[in-house]
Formats: structure tokens, C-alpha cells, sequence
């Protein structure tokens, strides 16, 4: 068999579609060849379970390790599918969506999906970018009638999340083995996520603070958020200082790099 | 100019692993290089690549990875390896491993180490893979033997062959997996020390130990316990062959404390000491 249609046939067994060419050509002195090639698929398994399991610790905890492995599967089960060229994990919350729809005995746990996003934004505030160092001097440069021109920038590892579900209070319970059940009522929200001192992080935002960070991350200058936000000043200063906001911009000239004001 | 020192790589290093990552800044361990996983760092920013860089600061940095897929026959992923050239540059990496297997899953996380054929075609194929990832990164590689629970009824050659005329070849070094090579034995019956015999002393720049799981009828490279005796008793066979060979120990799943990892990195360093005698010097 050629190296190519070696690959092909291994890639088809793992995925449980096993090729008797194959199994002719497997050898071991301990195990029957479609042994020795589930053992593989199982290792597979294994391994991105694993993964999984970091990516989604909370999620992990509450599903049960059973449930979690039926998701994994179906997750790898999906990876040559539609979500193949995606980061692997990225997927989980929509399939948990569907996974729980099939699923009767999770159904007082409706929030999962939820949890999931926000563990997988926590994991991507995690492992962002790093952000440059803000030269906030450098805004002396500028002339002060075109200050409302400057456009502020999201740290790269800030996100925004709506929550129907009080999950930041559930993943809270789960990290400190608590139950999660008296936490339910509480009310859900918008969540901020992003990194500080390397660690992610989120938490809940109020009205004022969502107008602004969904205003910078539309690209809106100084003027354009000035008009929602009534005490932009003192929300700019806020900002910067928890390094929600990594650096300022000249907006007529966004993709000038000589007026970016880092 | 770099920010680290370029120290050579020497002695026995031990594998990072976040949960000892902390430990071994703070408290700076008496080893003589770490092991980091590629896949695990290939970010821009964010914890994981600060505290490899603050290791850096005390010790030389090796990078292993499993994405290369240096024997799968879908194209390289250059994209891969323009991240995987840019860590090493900034980390100033004493050198990048890979395995000898398909890894064909390329956009998957946790890839598995699924063996090649050790035929003809096989050879030329990954050799002259490994030539063009050299020519990309700029630097020569290390390959390493995987822990194998099937073989092909079609292959030609044994792995210390296979191995042994790879790097001729494509010019590359060698990562010698003791514990692989003895989970392969145990499991295909094919002889480690013939493994051993077969390779060019000049080509094998690393040695990798660990502890592997009996399960009912195999062996499995777990790497979630000690070094067993008789990979201790094949160590010292690698070690008389490829004398003073810098050794790492790896401890992936259920990592111990790590007095317990440093005590398995002694024991390699007194047979290191013992065998060789004197130091090598190439």
C-alpha cells in the first residue's frame, strides 16, 4: 500500500470507518490488528477529551465525565465536518447547545452553552496578543482641537459577552466547589473578559461601561463616544488604567501607523 | 543581539508543564535545560509564553512538538512553521524536535503519533520533508522514535535503519526515546538494542525517559509515572553509545511534585556521570 493511501485508510479508521486492506497490513505481537487500531482511536480520544477538559474545566465538572466524553466525541466527529478549519474547542458551546437538546436529564442546566463561552473567551483573553505600552505623552503631540479625532483601541484581549444566565456566579461556584444551584436566580448580564497580569479574567459591566467598549471596539473616536457616553473622561482614565484600552489613535487616519499614539 | 545567553545544551533537563512552570522560575532547580511543547507557546502573547520566557532567562530551551506532520503526504503547513520559527527566534531555542509519524490530523490540538511504514517510499518521503522544514527554519532538527503498538507487514526496514538512513539523508539529528523504543519492543517484538546499535552516534543529540502503563497485553507510553527499571537498564545501553547525550525526563499526565521529577533527573545525570567518564566534545 502507497504512503497516501496509507494515510487515508489510517485517517478513515480513526474517524471508525476501518479498511480490510488495513487490517491486513497491521501487525503486533500483542494485539490483533483492529485492536491495535482501536487503541489508537481510543488514544485519540483520550487526548483531545483532555483538552477539552482544560479548555472547559467548568463545563467538565457539571456535565460529569460520561456526558463530557459523548461531547468530545461528537466534537470529533465534527472536526472534518464544518468546523474543521476552526480552533479546536471553538465549537464547543453551539454543540453543547444541540448536545443538550438530545439530552432530557441536563435539561435543568440550560446555561451550559453560556458557561462555555465564557470559558472558551477566558481561554482566549488567556493566550491573546500582548498588548503594546500605552504612551498616553505622546497625546501632547497632538493639537487639542483634535483630540476628539482620537480613536481609543480594546486591548487585543478584551471581549464582550451577554448572558442570559447569572454564569460568571456558576463558574465562581465551580471553582470553589460550592453548588451551583443557588446562584440561578441571580441575574445574568454583560461580561467583560479580558487579561490582567496574565491571568483572564471577567466580570460584570453596567450600561455606561457597555456603550463605551462596544463604541471602541466599533472603531468610534473621542466625539462619536462622547455622544453616548456622558462622563467619557473619567470612563477613559477607568479604562486605561485596568488596561481595558491599549492605545490611542489618530481616527482620520486609522491605518497610518505614524499617528497610531502607542 | 539576544536577550538570553546561549548556553550549549548539557546534562539532563526536565519537561515544562504549567503546573510546575511557577515552581521551577521561583525556585530555579538544579537542571541543566527544560523541554517545552511548541503547540502549547505558538501565541503571541499571555502567560504561557511570559513564563517561558522567564525560564529562558535561566536555562537553554528545547522545543518539541508533534505538528510537523513530517510523514503525512498532505503539504506542510508553512503558516505552522512561520510560528514555530518565530518562538524559536525569540526564545533563542537550542534546537525544535519532532516526531517520525503522520500527525495527520493537523488542525487537532492533541495529535496522535501514528507510525510510519519503514519502506523506501516512506524514507524518501520524509527526508525530503525534513530537508525543506531545515531549509525554512534555518537550522537542522531532531527526529524521534515513537512509541509504536502496530507496525506494517509491509515494512522493509527496522526503525534503527529507518532512523539511522533518515538522517543521513535529510541531515538531521536524532531525539532517541528510550521508553518508546522500549514500549516498541515489548509491544512489536522488534529489538531496541538493535534500535540502539543501528545509530549513528554523531546524529543522536537528545535522550528522552518516562513512564509508560502496563495495560493487560501492552505497554503504553503514558508519561504519568517513574522511569521503570528496564528503561533504566536501556538508558545506560544509550548512554554507553552515545556518550554524555543531554537527557530529558518527561512527566505529562498526573505530574508529581517536582522533588520527584528532579530525583528521576539525578538518577539520569549519575549514569550520564558514570558511563561517561569524561566530556563530550562534540
Amino acid at each position: 500500500m502507497r504512503l497516501a493511501q496509507l494515510q487515508q485508510a489510517l485517517d478513515a479508521a480513526l474517524e471508525g470507518r476501518p479498511d480490510p486492506q488495513l487490517q491486513q497490513l497491521v501487525a503486533s505481537r500483542r494485539l490483533p490488528p483492529d485492536e491495535c487500531l482501536a487503541l489508537y482511536c481510543q488514544l485519540l480520544q483520550v487526548a483531545r477529551t483532555r483538552t477539552l477538559q482544560r479548555l472547559f474545566p467548568a463545563c467538565f465538572t457539571l456535565l460529569g465525565a460520561t456526558h463530557f466524553q459523548k461531547l468530545a466525541q461528537l466534537c470529533a466527529d465534527r472536526l472534518g465536518a464544518d468546523f474543521g478549519s476552526r480552533p479546536f474547542g471553538e465549537h464547543v458551546p453551539a454543540l453543547l447547545g444541540r448536545y443538550l437538546e438530545a439530552q432530557g436529564q441536563l435539561a435543568a442546566m440550560p446555561f451550559l452553552p453560556e458557561l462555555a463561552q465564557l470559558e472558551w473567551s477566558l481561554h482566549c483573553a488567556w493566550r491573546a496578543p500582548d498588548d503594546p505600552e500605552l504612551n498616553l505623552d505622546i497625546l501632547a503631540d497632538f493639537p487639542d482641537e483634535l483630540h476628539s479625532e482620537v480613536r481609543p483601541i480594546a486591548s487585543a484581549a478584551l471581549r464582550l459577552m451577554n448572558a442570559r444566565w447569572p454564569i460568571l456566579d456558576i463558574l465562581d461556584a465551580c471553582r470553589q466547589q460550592k453548588p451551583w444551584q443557588p446562584v440561578l436566580q441571580a441575574p445574568g448580564g454583560w461580561l467583560c473578559i479580558y487579561r490582567h497580569l496574565d491571568k483572564a479574567r471577567a466580570e460584570r459591566i453596567d450600561e455606561g461601561q457597555l456603550l463605551m467598549l462596544s463604541g471602541i471596539l466599533m472603531g468610534h473616536n473621542l466625539y462619536q463616544l462622547s455622544c453616548d457616553v456622558p462622563n467619557l473622561n473619567e470612563m477613559l482614565t477607568w479604562m486605561i488604567a485596568r488596561g481595558w484600552i491599549c492605545r490611542l489613535e489618530f481616527s482620520c487616519a486609522a491605518d497610518d501607523p505614524e499617528t497610531s499614539l502607542e | 543581539m539576544s536577550d538570553y545567553i546561549h548556553w550549549s545544551l548539557a546534562g539532563t533537563g526536565i519537561s515544562l508543564r504549567s503546573c510546575n512552570v511557577d515552581q521551577i522560575i521561583n525556585d530555579r532547580p538544579n537542571i541543566r535545560w527544560c523541554e517545552a511543547l511548541v503547540d502549547a507557546h505558538l501565541v503571541e502573547g499571555g502567560e504561557a509564553l511570559h513564563n517561558l520566557e522567564r525560564v529562558r532567562h535561566h536555562y537553554p530551551v528545547t522545543l518539541h512538538g508533534l505538528g510537523l506532520a513530517l510523514g503525512s503526504t498532505a503539504p506542510l503547513d508553512t503558516g505552522y512553521l512561520v510560528r514555530i520559527r518565530a518562538l524559536a527566534d525569540r526564545i533563542d531555542a537550542s534546537w525544535i524536535s519532532d516526531h517520525i509519524c503522520f500527525s495527520s490530523l493537523g488542525n487537532c490540538f492533541s495529535h496522535e503519533v501514528l507510525p510510519l511504514p519503514y519502506t523506501e517510499e516512506a524514507l524518501d518521503h520524509i527526508a525530503s520533508r525534513i530537508m525543506q522544514v531545515q531549509e525554512f527554519l534555518g537550522r537542522r532538527i531532531l527526529l524521534e522514535n515513537p512509541a509504536r503498538y502496530m507496525s506494517y507487514n509491509h515494512s522493509t526496514l527496522s526503525e534503527g535503519e529507518f532512523m539511522a538512513e533518515m538522517a543521513r539523508r535529510a541531515d538531521c539529528y536524532l531525539l532517541l526515546d528510550v521508553n518508546n523504543s522500549y514500549v516498541s519492543e515489548y509491544n512489536l517484538g522488534a529489538s531496541a538494542l538493535d534500535t540502539l546499535d543501528s545509530l549513528p552516534p554523531e546524529r543522536v543529540r537528545e535522550i528522552h525517559l518516562a513512564g509508560f502503563d502496563s495495560r493487560n497485553q501492552y505497554l503504553l507510553d503514558s508519561h504519568n509515572s517513574p522511569v521503570s527499571e528496564p528503561v533504566w537498564a536501556l538508558y545506560e545501553e544509550a548512554q554507553k553509545r552515545f556518550k554524555g547525550t543531554p537527557t530529558l525526563i518527561e512527566w505529562e499526565q498526573d505530574v508529581p511534585e517536582l522533588s520527584v521529577i528532579l530525583r528521576e533527573a539525578r538518577r539520569a545525570q549519575r549514569i550520564m556521570r558514570r558511563i561517561q567518564g569524561h566530556r563530550r566534545l562534540i
